[in-house]
């Protein structure tokens, strides 16, 4: 592979002056003087900034080419470049893309590049190119993974060019292109080219990578909506995207067909083959389950900006919100532009919003349409009881929404994380909180990481305790007593006397927001005011609540820090939970961890100082660490080459001798993290080809026991020989499989939380 | 191009023999060990952690999922190249071909409908023949409607081990989860039951998605529908040229199509 990128780079290389170069530069009518000159600058900057310095550019304006005349050696199998409407496109690895970003800034804001022109993909790794290919390969086929590892490794193409490069007929590469757009897996824009229509794909690389998680969406919404809701998640997924109408239309045919029992051509199925759907037996039945998740945002409706790529979509709103002002001159413009980025971020902003109204793609069943304005939401148990139904707009279409999967994941993450620093049943507790801030919480997937604000949302220990299991043992969880628990218990029933002290104005307040704060309040102020006329159940549930504080209590004391307590909002406390700043512990320990297998408790030690000394050289770091130098230097070149460190040279004299010249060491969390996400990307790789080769192992069984025939009746058609190794060969995918979701979970915790 | 002459010739003509840089200065006592590395050297293998019960249900759900989608429209195999096949393994006989899921080329398309404004205008065509660019597209849609379904496909809720966690995952407890992938993917064994003989009995009942790929054959003069025939076909598995035959047009040319 990597000769081959080599060789297109020499390609583009000598390629400056090809007919759609020249044609191109014709086309565009070169850049004002003073982008030129702000571009040698920042070329100038980056040159000194950079810590290896290696490379030189060159940027041709008039022909809007940028050629990486020497890539430093240390990189050289990531780079691939890409030639797209007569420009050159860089496709590396994030380590040599991320000195140049803001260098590509620059041409991108000065030179009024259009994505088009000077595209960067974000974050893409040559590790997780190949395992999107082959993960592709593996779920949708050859054909399909063909056509992505052409749109990843050149880039966004047009048809023609994938055609060229894939070597497939165009007839079927469009076949393919509409699998691959319908599964979401490739966005598509088309700009007007000079007066005709230039569509260009682009790989949704992310969206490739979601197919690892069929499996776990499945079960998650099994778990928490029972079979029928996750076989339409799994429809749906399976589906890509599909309209309402659509859908509820071809549930209801399935059963349909199943009560029939025979197919047109008299091909007999009995109703045992035809099992799972049955239960679901009316469209109704279909639409209830869509509604419920679709409130709960485990399925969105797609729109038109979901098929586009975002940096084209802003663009698009960028266009506009120009030509709104057009008759400005050039001068004017620049000043302007500040107003118009704000005006662009508005509106991509504005778009997403769509999405966080609850209801949205909703709509009112007739019969309660008095005009209530947005509901707010409510989201204890209340939500069937308040007696408004929604129904689904049929023409709506409808898709998985994987950002929302993604923070439940990352919830389970964080509670696994409390499970094994406190406790089951305190896991338990919070598991349930986070739950409530789920529900509230839309998560947006950005390019730092997940966003669904945490911290914004307050979750009443009331809440919790409406919805808790009553099966969790509260009280005997923790233990009493001791001299070491006697503060915080101490501490913990003051806290309570003030509570109650509070109920009398808080009450009123609240009630809105949580209409079963106010029965409850009521509730809790007659058994205040009443004194020894407690009903039980009040008594039982002012017990409840107050044990799932303690639990809570616990959690907010951990140094972690799991919940925040939010003073006085609400009876009993209000809870937030910090996810972003959880998540970012959870990855340094994750971190260290790896650093610590792979190379040691020294290591570890050697690591944690730099980060928290910043740039440091072998010596001071050898004085910090209480060790000898000659020890450190081996680990330190071992965690250097491996990524996790990283060395800033600064010569004391203009010849930059080796010899005179300070090494500093420093910790760059994103490049650390990059280093191991390649690692990840490339075990998967390997776990994903393994099976592969264990499946061309056994594919003399495997056929036979996929043969129709055989399907079904395994027992009675195949050996005992042949059975064992069916069940062999299972168990070897089985684990190799599990390790697959294992580092995908790893992978996750680096990359999207 | 003040950058072009000095530090990147410099750079260029010492190629890749710079390892990492300099990691140490000079004067220091490290002497690297030039000699043979051992043939076999220790390494401790990492053993994985058997896996949890949630996650064998992960697995068991991620391979129905992936099942599904193999035995769906949409996944591909691309046959080996003519004149490369195995003449023992890869004839058909009826004993070793016909009961074999069918392999497809190319994706099956046009059997569901489609969310037209969401793709790019130059698709629409392949996904839907009878679409003609330029033509009235409501007219069409509406046409084809009513005969095009989703394909729905149950669930598979078994557990791995009955959701236990148990490492005895013994060979009958194998067979029970084959047995419910059998029952969950009714397609798939629907679609492997056709032959040639039952294309023409077609209905217009559209009742089931298999009828759909049928039928959509016998109507619509499509030229991509020539590919799949060879999927039905068992006479074409004789001379599977057909890639040369329909694909002569391109310029990507029959030949590349295989590499």
């Amino acid at each position: 592979m990597s000769r081959k990128r080599s060789a297109s780079k020499w390609d583009v290389v000598s390629g400056r002056t090809s007919q759609q170069n020249i044609r191109f530069s014709s086309a565009l009518i070169g850049p004002p003087q003073h982008a030129r000159k702000k571009f040698w600058r920042a070329v100038l900057r980056v040159r000194k900034t950079h810590p290896n310095g290696n490379f030189d550019l060159d940027l041709d304006l008039d022909n809007i080419t940028v050629d990486i005349i020497d890539a430093t050696p240390l990189y050289p199998p990531g780079l691939a470049f890409t030639r797209l409407h007569g420009c050159h496109i860089l496709n590396w690895d994030v380590q040599l893309l991320q000195p140049l970003l803001p260098l590509l800034l620059v041409l991108r804001k000065h030179l009024r590049f259009e994505s088009r022109y000077l595209y960067i993909s974000s974050t893409m790794q040559q590790n997780a190119v190949e395992l999107c290919t082959i993960l592709v390969r593996d779920t949708y086929g050859e054909l399909s993974s063909r056509v992505v590892a052409v749109l990843l490794e050149y880039g966004r193409s047009a048809l023609h060019t994938i055609v060229r490069r894939v070597k497939i007929p165009e007839k079927v590469v469009k076949q393919t292109l509409v699998v691959l757009i319908q599964q979401h897996l490739v966005l598509h824009y088309t700009h007007d080219d000079g007066g005709r229509d230039a569509t260009y794909y682009e790989c949704n690389w992310l969206q490739i990578y979601e197919l690892l998680h069929s499996g776990r969406i499945v079960r998650t919404i099994e778990e928490r909506f029972g079979t029928d809701a996750a076989s339409v998640i799994s429809n749906f997924l399976l589906l890509g995207h599909a309209r309402v109408s659509d859908f509820i239309s071809a549930y209801g045919t399935s059963t349909k067909t199943k009560t029939n029992g025979t197919l047109p051509n008299g091909t007999p199925i009995s109703a045992s083959e035809a099992t799972g759907t049955s239960q679901i037996t009316s469209a109704a039945q279909i639409s209830k389950h869509i509604v419920s998740l679709m409130q709960e945002k485990f399925l969105i409706p797609v729109q038109l900006h979901h098929m586009h790529p975002t940096i084209d979509t802003e663009n698009a709103i960028r266009q506009k919100v120009t030509s709104e002002q057009a008759g400005i001159t050039a001068a004017m413009q620049a000043k302007m532009k500040k107003a118009i980025d704000e005006k662009v971020a508005e509106k991509m902003e504005a778009l997403s919003t769509d999405l966080d109204n609850k209801n949205f793609g909703l709509k009112r069943k007739s019969d309660y349409q008095e005009g209530r304005a947005r509901k707010r939401a409510k989201f204890s148990s209340v939500n069937e009881t308040d007696g408004e139904e929604w129904e689904i707009d049929g023409t709506v279409v409808l898709r998985v929404n994987h950002s929302k999967f993604l923070a439940i994941f990352r919830n389970e993450e964080l509670v696994r994380w409390v499970e094994s620093r406190i406790g089951k049943a305190t896991s338990q507790v919070y598991a349930e909180l986070l739950k409530h801030i789920e529900k509230k919480a839309i998560s947006h997937r950005t390019e730092k990481g997940l966003t669904d604000v945490g911290k914004k949302y307050v979750v009443s220990t009331l809440d919790i305790g409406t919805t808790l299991s009553k099966a969790i043992d509260l009280v005997n969880s923790i233990a009493f007593g001791s001299s070491a628990n006697g503060g915080s218990k101490r501490h913990m029933a003051n806290g309570s006397h003030n509570q109650f002290g509070e109920v009398g104005e808080e009450s009123e307040g609240d009630s809105d927001d949580y209409d079963l704060d106010a029965d409850l309040d009521a509730d809790l102020d007659v058994s205040m005011n009443g004194n020894h006329d407690l009903s039980s159940a009040a008594q039982e549930k002012k017990e409840q609540l107050q044990n799932i504080r303690k639990h809570l209590s616990l959690l907010a004391e951990d140094p972690n820090q799991f919940v925040t307590k939010q003073e006085g909002s609400m009876q009993y406390g209000g809870w937030t939970v910090d996810t972003e700043r959880l998540c970012r512990l959870l990855c340094t320990r994750e971190l260290e961890q790896i650093v610590e297998e792979r190379f040691g408790g020294v290591a570890t030690r050697l690591v944690r100082i730099i980060k928290d000394r910043g740039k440091m050289d072998e010596k001071g770091l050898a004085d910090t660490a209480l060790l000898r130098q000659k020890d450190i230097r081996s680990h330190l070149g071992a965690l250097h080459e491996r990524g996790f460190i990283h060395i800033q040279e600064v010569p004391k004299t203009a010849e930059r001798l080796p010899a005179r010249t300070f090494y500093f060491f420093y910790f760059d969390e994103g490049m650390s993290k990059m280093a191991i996400l390649n690692d990840f990307y490339k075990a998967m790789s390997r776990i994903i080809q393994r099976i592969d080769y264990e499946r061309g192992l056994n594919s003399m069984i495997l056929s036979k026991s996929e043969r129709t025939d055989v399907k079904g009746h395994e027992e009675e058609l195949l050996t005992k020989k042949e059975l064992t190794d069916l069940a062999k060969w299972k168990r070897t995918e089985e684990k190799l499989l599990g390790q697959l979701m294992r580092i995908d979970r790893q992978v996750m915790m680096f990359r999207d939380w | 191009m003040a950058f072009r002459g000095g530090r990147g010739g410099f750079r260029g003509g010492r190629g890749g023999s710079s390892n990492g840089g300099p990691l140490m200065p000079r004067e220091f006592d490290v002497k690297p060990d030039f000699g043979p590395t051992e043939q076999f050297p220790d390494y401790t293998i990492p053993f994985q952690d058997p896996l949890a019960s949630s996650e064998r249900i992960h697995v068991a759900r991620f391979r129905d999922h992936r099942e599904k989608i193999h035995s769906g429209p949409l996944y591909t195999v691309l046959s080996k190249r003519k004149g490369l096949e195995d003449p023992f393994e890869d004839v058909v006989t009826y004993s070793s071909k016909k009961y074999h899921r069918q392999k497809r080329k190319v994706p099956k398309l046009d059997s569901r409908p489609y969310v037209f404004e969401f793709f790019p205008v130059e698709l629409w065509e392949t996904m839907d023949s009878s679409y003609a660019a330029g033509a009235d597209r409501s007219v069409v849609i509406n046409g084809k409607k009513e005969k095009k379904r989703l394909l729905i496909s149950s669930l598979d809720t078994a557990l791995p081990n009955g959701g236990l966690n148990g490492d005895q995952s013994d060979n009958s407890d194998d067979d029970d989860d084959e047995k419910e992938k059998e029952k969950k993917s009714v397609l798939a064994k629907l679609m492997s039951h056709k032959d040639e003989d039952d294309d023409g009995l077609s209905g217009g009942d559209a009742e089931a998605e298999e009828d759909d790929e049928r039928e959509d054959e016998g109507e619509e003069e499509d030229d991509y529908q020539d590919d799949e025939e060879g999927d039905y076909n068992a006479e074409q598995y004789f001379d599977d040229g057909d890639g040369d035959v329909d694909y002569g047009d391109d310029d990507g040319g029959g030949g590349a199509w295989y590499d």
